[in-house]
């Protein structure tokens, strides 16, 4: 078919979409916009607060579990209302509350829409040279459902029940059961975060086939797969895990639902005892089916969790160190491979449950299996900064603090892949240890990074360089502080849902650290003996040296937008790939001729080149090699 | 896909006789559940499965053209029957291989 | 700018956005009910109790196969006449799809209401009755009947919820305290306030704060008065100016006397009075004594015993498969007909009188595994009193389970609820895009035809898949 023909049944069948080409009004243009760019930029913000609130809800735990009994003080109480706290102590009920909507929020509505949605949106069409999604309007609609989950979520604390309370896995029957003491079921936080994940499945589904058709038929002239940043690639990779993975997750939220409304027994047991009477339903249902069904999505999210910030490294990187990506394409087959395992080790959070040996050693194996393209990923980056001229830009920083933090994060989850070992550390806090590790200093650090880094294309302005040290050192020191006394802890047995932080087992959380008159215990408590559970202490104050260093971070975001150092290029960092080719910021349609790829995406310092970078949409200037007519798949 | 209103044409017969197949088949299926038991439970539900397969088959590949499609398009479904069918097998197997003290 | 390759397939992938969209979007659906089947199998294969085969109608899943079957036929060919641009053909054969859909969706309709209209008790000797409620008496046959004279609320639980059951709410005042109250959700709404503040206050005075907690004091003084009727326990004993008439169903008490009755923690709010009735109404078809027999007769025993052990060495074995076996067994037809006739011989009047039944002429004793239930038919048929069906009426504290045929009444009906609701729901979905097709896509066909037929085929590709799922969930639920 001849080019002629494509333009003129393109503008034949355009009139409906009309808006697109005179400047749209406020609504369209804020709100129920269709461009990628602003859609990514309301999942951006939207995301940022519920990670802000998830973090105030983590602050309140953390305080109860340092100081048990004691009153919040006045800066946490601030926001809660006598609904939750009369007398300002936290009790295990709110405990619960806070801790079940602390993983909900971070994980759904806080990392997910960040790393995927918000970086995705904006950065993806904008890499592979297309103008927009290959479906705008399902778009929005796709950050609508998130937005209304989100809403529902929040909106849960206010009912008479308070919101959920069975941790983010809201395991059945305990989740089936609680809160149906109120007169309306349907009104309670339980039931709402069924509902409430229902859209938010939803949203992540219309988001993960947007993406994926994006990316395999949009990409631009001569973009041959081989020439996709990794983070396409990653963000594929995802789209797919979210497609494929979330649907269980949305069957077992149907059926919980059942359970509490139309008092179904999917999830509930035979002869279940709620308080000594039995649960007046007919039973013989499996709770395990539950388990299964959730993790079999739980597992592909921390991926979903994960890759986005490893793409935003495996960006920021070769940037910095003006040097190729090392090992392009055993990441990219790394990536893919990963993709594929992460679909067949979700019974590893299910040692505990009764599995026989044949099973479980069949998880152990692919678990085992699985961390070898972890490896590779993260090899592959730390190679890439061998021999490169590395600039420590704020980025950079987050960037390789991500490898080593990540790197432990990997490592801790290595020994709970043998079931051996992970029955005496399932449910303690080695557990959190290990994926707060990989998620918080690890995905988070890497999501910042990637906000330091595409800040200019997106304001124009640089974010100030002084206030980003600020965030980032005190960050370092506060995570760690926080996540590494957990692997300590867990080892020892803490388990990881005492509200109290173990006041009520003295017998494991007494036990002492250092004995009294050692080094430690004469510097930090006047000699007398330190135990295992002042450890709490001392993670709670790395939680607050976090929040302290969070405030340069809103400082420096919503200030450098208005007062930072304009930039004189739109490619400041002198990267290569096709979303620094753009006018800053990008317009509506985001390029001001047709994007052509004339070459792969890392193509730093190349020998004989007069600059250090040779960007994709510059041929090369030996030969004048024309671009591929029809780009080839594969 | 079909290049040529001549062969559309043809197309449509094959959908009849397909769509007349299925109805056929349905038949069949509820004649062996109902009054042609194999005697062996299991058995019986083989074959009804069986049938029901070779129905959705006809369906997907002739009705929803998957007999001529792209590659990309077996390469995702390949994938997604791989993780449904592999979900499947491993959730029985986990249930039939309860820990035994 | 346009965002290229809506029409036209890309010339590397062959293939236009829609499509790959679709097909997408098709992957997630597999995996959905992927997820669904897989759950079917694992409640299936660790079910605990006989598994229900054949009590759904065939008949009725057999013709909505026919009927998805020749839907799906209709939107190729309905596809077919916009490539040959045969804009009414088009529409002709959308029309008859939709009507397919519709058939398709008024006779699930018929089987669900069916299914709500059957009930079914499990008694505390194990035995089970089936049937519909009492015609005349409705909802009331599965309510407890209850004259008040006095209501008990309860100042931090309580709610005006337990109102929707009083039948005369219009005629009755309630009195505390020589005062008449307006018991609604405000009120109430105003007690919970009052106590938290209360609370607060009292919080307040604790920590020395006192010239705090006294604003809050002279507050509730002025606001809250209500809060001095309830007692010390934070009750409120309220008495009606006439006995309340209340009809509350069995599933939102808690526990009754002669004299009282509790409300589900839910509501928690006791009523005080004189209890009218606490019983179920049931017209039976059927009856079903077998795990009654197995306890109480020591033939039915002999039966199984002889049956079972001798095909055993192992005697714990043998012990293990009774078990499986009384609850997994057909039971071989003549050996329980036999042992039932000789029983009923020996006991004429055991089934009886025994039982807390009295009145109904026939009992039908019925293998589990028998026939279809008639449900269907007796809500098809709009009712109607059953003159052959005996009515029972049984004690709710004989009353161990009691639900209706819906999804609560196993989790086989609640899965065949779930996935038949899922896949009506798809249905309705198509119908809504297809019928949008068909009414009001003659404006992209005149502009871009080729459009409109990319539409259809994906809108098609959807369809045929629903019809797919069906083709599977009709086999795994009416037939095996
Ligand atoms: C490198 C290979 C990894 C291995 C071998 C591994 C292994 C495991 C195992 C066996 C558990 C279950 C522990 C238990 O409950 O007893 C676990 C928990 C967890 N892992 Fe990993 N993991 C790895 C990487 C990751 C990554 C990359 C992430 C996230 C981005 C992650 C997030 C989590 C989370 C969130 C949990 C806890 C879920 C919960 O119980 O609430 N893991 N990991
Ligand atoms: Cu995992």
């Amino acid at each position: 078919m001849s080019t002629a023909a494509i333009a003129d049944s393109h503008a034949a069948d355009h009139g409906h979409d009309d808006h697109d080409h005179h400047e749209a009004g406020f609504w369209r243009k804020y709100f129920f916009s269709t461009d990628h760019k602003m859609i990514g930029m309301q999942y951006g913000y939207t995301a940022l607060f519920f990670l802000a609130f998830g973090f105030y809800l983590m602050l309140c735990m953390r305080w109860s579990i340092a100081f048990p009994g004691e009153q919040l003080p006045w800066y946490l109480r601030l926001f809660l209302v006598d609904k939750f706290v009369s007398n300002g102590v936290m009790d295990g009920g709110l405990y619960n509350m806070f801790g079940a909507m602390h993983g909900t929020i971070m994980v759904f509505l806080g990392i997910v829409p960040l790393g995927f949605a918000a970086f995705g949106n904006y950065v993806t069409p904008l890499q592979i040279g297309a103008i927009d999604m290959a479906f705008p309007r399902l778009n929005m609609a796709s950050f609508w459902c998130f937005f209304i989950g989100g809403i529902m979520m929040l909106g849960s604390f206010f009912m008479p029940s308070g919101a959920a309370q069975v941790g983010w896995t809201n395991y059945s029957p305990l989740a089936t059961t609680a809160q149906l003491d109120y007169p309306s079921v349907f009104w309670t936080g339980q039931t709402m975060w069924l509902l409430s994940m229902v859209f938010i499945i939803t949203s992540s589904l219309l988001g993960a086939v947007n993406f994926i058709a994006t990316i395999i038929n949009l990409r631009a002239k001569g973009l041959t797969w081989m020439r996709l940043p990794f983070f396409v690639w990653a963000m594929m990779v995802t789209g797919f895990l979210l497609l494929l993975a979330f649907p269980p997750l949305e069957v077992a939220a149907i059926m919980q639902l059942m359970d509490r409304l139309a008092y179904s027994s999917f999830f509930v047991p035979q002869g279940l005892l709620i308080d000594g009477q039995p649960f007046n339903v007919s039973g013989g249902g499996s709770p395990l089916l539950y388990q299964h069904l959730f993790w079999f999505l739980a597992h592909p999210e921390v991926y979903v969790l994960l890759l986005p910030a490893i793409a935003i490294v495996a960006e920021v990187i070769p940037a910095n160190t003006r040097k190729p990506l090392w090992g392009y394409r055993s990441m990219v087959y790394g990536v893919l491979v990963l993709g594929f395992l992460s679909f067949i080790v979700w019974a590893h959070h299910m040692y505990m449950t009764g599995m026989g040996a044949w099973v479980s050693a069949f998880f152990q194996t692919t678990t085992v299996l699985i961390s070898v393209p972890s490896v590779i990923l993260l090899t592959c980056l730390l190679i890439s900064l061998w021999g490169g001229s590395i600039r420590f830009t704020v980025p950079m920083l987050w960037a390789t603090a991500f490898l080593p933090m990540f790197g432990i994060g990997g490592l801790t989850g290595l020994p709970l892949a043998f079931n051996l070992i992970d029955l005496h550390l399932h449910d303690t806090y080695y557990v959190i240890g290990h994926f707060h590790y990989v998620v918080a200093p690890g995905v988070l650090f890497g999501l910042f990074a990637g906000i330091y880094h595409w800040f200019p294309k997106q304001t124009g302005r640089q974010m100030n360089t002084f206030l980003g040290h600020l965030h980032f050192w005190p960050s370092l020191v506060g995570m760690n502080m926080l996540f590494a006394p957990m692997m300590v802890q867990g080892i020892a047995g803490f388990h990881r849902r005492w509200y109290d932080g173990g006041l009520s087992f003295p017998l494991t959380t007494e036990k002492p650290l250092f004995e009294a008159g050692t080094f430690f215990s004469k510097i930090f408590a006047n000699g007398e003996v330190i135990t295992l559970r002042d450890l709490n202490i001392l993670m709670t104050y790395g939680a607050g040296v976090l929040a302290l260093a969070q405030i340069p971070f809103i400082i420096n975001f919503f200030g450098s937008q208005v007062f930072g150092k304009k930039t004189h290029s739109d490619n400041p960092w002198k990267a290569t790939t096709f979303d620094w080719a753009t006018p800053t910021p990008p317009p509506h349609g985001n390029f001001t001729s047709e994007p052509v790829a004339y070459k792969g995406p890392y193509e730093y310092s190349v020998p004989g080149d007069s600059d250090d970078f040779s960007p994709q949409w510059e041929p090369t200037k030996k030969e004048d090699s024309k671009p591929e007519e029809e780009p080839a798949l594969v | 896909m079909a290049d040529s209103p001549e062969e559309l044409q043809k197309h449509m017969k094959t959908y009849t006789i397909v769509g007349i197949t299925l109805i056929l088949f349905t038949f069949i299926t509820v004649g062996v559940a109902e009054f042609a038991k194999t005697g062996s439970f299991a058995l019986d539900v083989a074959i009804g499965l069986l049938i029901a397969t070779f129905k959705a088959g006809l369906v997907a590949f002739i009705f929803m053209h998957l007999n001529h499609e792209k590659p990309m398009i077996y390469r995702i479904l390949v994938f997604t029957l791989f993780f449904a069918a592999g979900g499947m097998v491993l959730f029985i197997l986990a249930l039939k291989d309860p820990i035994s003290l | 700018m346009e965002i290229p390759y809506t029409v036209t397939a890309r010339p590397d992938t062959g293939l236009w956005n829609a499509k790959v969209g679709i097909w997408l979007f098709l992957a997630s659906e597999v995996m959905l009910f992927g997820g669904l089947f897989s759950s079917y199998i694992f409640l299936r294969l660790g079910a605990d109790y006989p598994w229900p085969m054949h009590e759904l109608g065939v008949l009725l899943g057999f013709i909505n196969t026919i009927i998805l079957i020749a839907s799906s036929v209709f939107v190729v060919y309905a596809w077919v006449a916009l490539k040959m641009r045969q804009w009414r053909r088009f529409q002709f054969w959308m029309a008859l799809v939709l009507l397919c859909a519709g058939g398709f969706l008024v006779i699930k309709s018929f089987e669900y209401r069916g299914k709500f209209a059957h009930y079914h008790a499990r008694l505390s000797d194990d035995s089970i009755v089936s049937g519909h409620l009492d015609h005349d008496l409705g909802k009331k046959a599965k309510s407890i009947l209850f004259d008040a004279s006095h209501v008990v609320l309860n100042a931090s639980s309580g709610s005006h919820f337990f109102l929707k059951y009083l039948e005369n709410r219009d005629d009755i005042r309630f009195t505390a305290g020589g005062e008449e109250l307006d018991l609604d959700r405000a009120w109430f709404a105003n007690v919970k306030d009052g106590l938290r503040l209360r609370t607060k206050a009292d919080q307040l005075a604790a920590d020395g704060k006192q010239a705090a907690a006294d604003k809050i004091y002279q507050r509730l003084e002025e606001d809250y008065k209500v809060l001095d009727l309830f007692d010390g326990s934070g009750q409120l004993k309220v008495a009606l100016s006439q006995p309340g008439k209340f009809v509350v169903p069995r599933s939102k008490v808690l526990d009754w006397t002669d004299d009282t009755l509790n409300f589900t923690r839910a509501l928690s709010t006791t009523l005080e009075g004189k209890l009218e009735s606490a019983v179920l109404k049931l017209e039976i078809d059927e009856l079903d004594l077998r795990e009654y027999l197995r306890r109480d007769d020591p033939r039915e025993r002999a039966v199984a015993d002889a049956e079972i052990f001798k095909h055993f060495d192992d005697e714990a074995d043998g012990t293990k498969l009774l078990a499986d076996f009384n609850h997994h067994r057909d039971p071989k037809v003549e050996a329980w007909e036999e042992a039932v006739s000789e029983w009923k011989a020996k006991n004429p009047d055991k089934v009886y009188e025994e039982k807390p039944f009295h009145d109904f002429e026939r009992v039908y004793l019925k293998d589990l595994h028998a026939d279809t239930h008639e449900g269907e038919v007796h809500a098809a048929s709009g009712g109607g009193a059953h003159e052959d069906h005996p009515t029972v009426t049984i004690p709710f504290e004989e009353v161990e389970f009691f639900s209706n045929f819906g999804p609560r009444k196993n989790p086989f009906y609640a899965i065949y609820f779930t996935m038949t609701g899922l896949h009506g729901l798809h249905v309705l979905g198509g119908m809504l895009v297809l019928g949008y097709f068909m009414v009001r896509g003659r404006r992209l066909y005149l502009k871009n035809p080729e459009h409109m037929a990319n539409r259809v085929e994906v809108g098609g590709l959807f369809w045929h898949f629903v019809d797919l799922v069906w083709i599977f969930l009709f086999p795994i639920f009416y037939l095996m």
